[in-house]
């Protein structure tokens, strides 16, 4: 039963440009200052990845994009990669609270599911260049950047995991079942962005409701709770 | 970007081409695409420079032919142990066990097939893209098994397909692909379960298919 509508909705853009500070002796606090330059070059790199992809982009790229130094860029950030990972937790941690909120407004599971999985949805097909940030530039990065994709998916993992009790089958569910259900969400929401259709992600939902529902709730009612 | 002749060298036997292949196969699979260089993989291959020139544009079109070439194997193999069984059910087995002994025959190679593709461009991106396309083609056959009222749709192929291969990925990655015994009912259950249904899909998960 639900206890009402999600809580919030997710923000309109994770990632705010920042005003450009006026140039010379401004007299703001060095606080704001360099909260305000590690934004922009955060802002810069997501234009730039969003153009450029995240393996042509350089340092350069994104100095130039936010207006900063070389040297201003290094006291915020190790490399490009740290630059990257900064701005996809970001939009990643944003996506991960807004779907748990719409998941605990939910009492019944199959219901969570499908508001944690809508609002993914949701804020992807409103932000189509952050969507290409947090699903298809990781795995293009590989490395670090990846193996952090993979584990920021964990979240959707366990609210999948909560539905267990539901399972009503001789066997119990194999150990990787959730792991191997989001894979293939991902896996589609991956293929709709890289077609260039992220705008229309929502309407993938009942497909994917169904398909994550069914080793719980079996195909039918998966089918049913996924229609309604 | 353009693609080398490669068809010339590969009338023949070309050893040299041969090497560079195993070469850049365990290159990536040991340190991942973007940390090696042609001249590392020529040194490793024991080829000049001038034999990978005329075999490859660059290391990307090197990566991508080999990646190509091994795929064709793989999906050969799949396709011979399938073709000219009538039920579904049993083209997904055969085809899994096919699959899962390629994998499991050389530990470099399903690396660099599977895992190391992240990570290696947007070319490799493609080819991920079209390995998952696959096996949704495959596992799209089961919609004549769907019983009853129950809708499925091409987005089921590949949602299962998605969750097929990123299990494979894991268990590659986590080098416990030799243990393809134990999972692969797994990866069957995960396949059939979208057509079977969950009753029928259960099954799967008792069978012991390669003990």
């Amino acid at each position: 039963m639900a206890k009402g509508n999600a809580k919030k909705e997710p923000e309109e853009g994770a990632v705010a440009a920042s005003p450009r500070l006026p140039a010379g002796r401004h007299g703001l606090p060095r606080e704001f200052v360099v909260q305000n330059q590690r934004e922009r070059i955060v802002t810069a790199l997501v234009d730039v990845v969003a153009e450029r992809g995240y393996n042509a982009t350089t340092v350069a790229n994104i100095t130039k994009a936010a207006s900063v130094s070389r040297r201003t860029f290094y006291e915020h950030f190790d490399d490009k990669e740290a630059c990257f990972l900064a701005a996809y937790e970001m939009v990643a941690d944003h996506i991960a609270a807004s779907m748990r909120g719409a998941a605990e407004a939910f009492e019944d599971w199959p219901q969570q599911v499908r508001a944690a999985l809508a609002t993914m949805l949701r804020f992807l097909a409103g932000e189509p260049e952050l969507a290409r940030l947090t699903m298809i530039e990781p795995i293009a990065a590989g490395g670090e950047i990846a193996a952090r994709h993979r584990a920021s998916m964990q979240g959707l993992v366990e609210i999948l995991k909560a539905g267990r009790p539901e399972h009503g089958g001789e066997h119990p569910l194999p150990e990787a079942t959730e792991e191997a259900l989001v894979g293939g969400i991902v896996s589609l929401v991956i293929r709709e962005i890289s077609a260039g259709r992220a705008e229309q992600l929502e309407r993938l939902l009942p497909d994917l409701v169904e398909l994550t529902l069914a080793p719980y709730v079996g195909a039918e009612e998966a089918e049913r709770l996924a229609r309604v | 970007m353009g693609r080398a002749d490669v068809s010339a060298p590969r009338r023949g036997r070309d050893p040299a081409r041969e090497r560079i292949a195993a070469a850049i196969v365990e290159m990536v699979a040991d340190h991942g695409f973007l940390a090696i260089d042609i001249g590392a993989v020529c040194a490793r291959a024991e080829v000049s420079r001038a034999h990978f020139n005329r075999c490859f544009v660059d290391l990307e079109d090197c990566f991508l032919a080999i990646h190509d070439e091994a795929i064709e194997e793989l999906c050969g193999r799949v396709e011979g142990v399938s073709k000219g069984r009538e039920n579904w059910h049993d083209r997904i087995w055969a085809a899994g066990v096919a699959a899962m002994r390629f994998l499991q025959e050389d530990s470099a190679r399903a690396r660099f097939l599977v895992v190391s593709v992240n990570g290696s461009g947007s070319g490799a991106q493609q080819r991920r893209d079209r390995v998952v396309e696959r096996i949704a083609d495959f596992l799209d056959g089961g919609r004549g098994e769907v019983e009853g009222e129950r809708r499925t749709s091409r987005c089921t192929a590949e949602i299962a397909a998605g969750a097929v291969y990123n299990t494979i990925f894991s268990k590659i990655e986590s080098g416990s692909i030799e243990r393809g015994d134990e999972f692969l009912p797994e990866l069957i259950y995960l396949a059939t379960m979208p057509y079977l249904g969950q009753r029928a899909a259960e099954d799967e998960l008792a069978v012991q298919p390669l003990r």
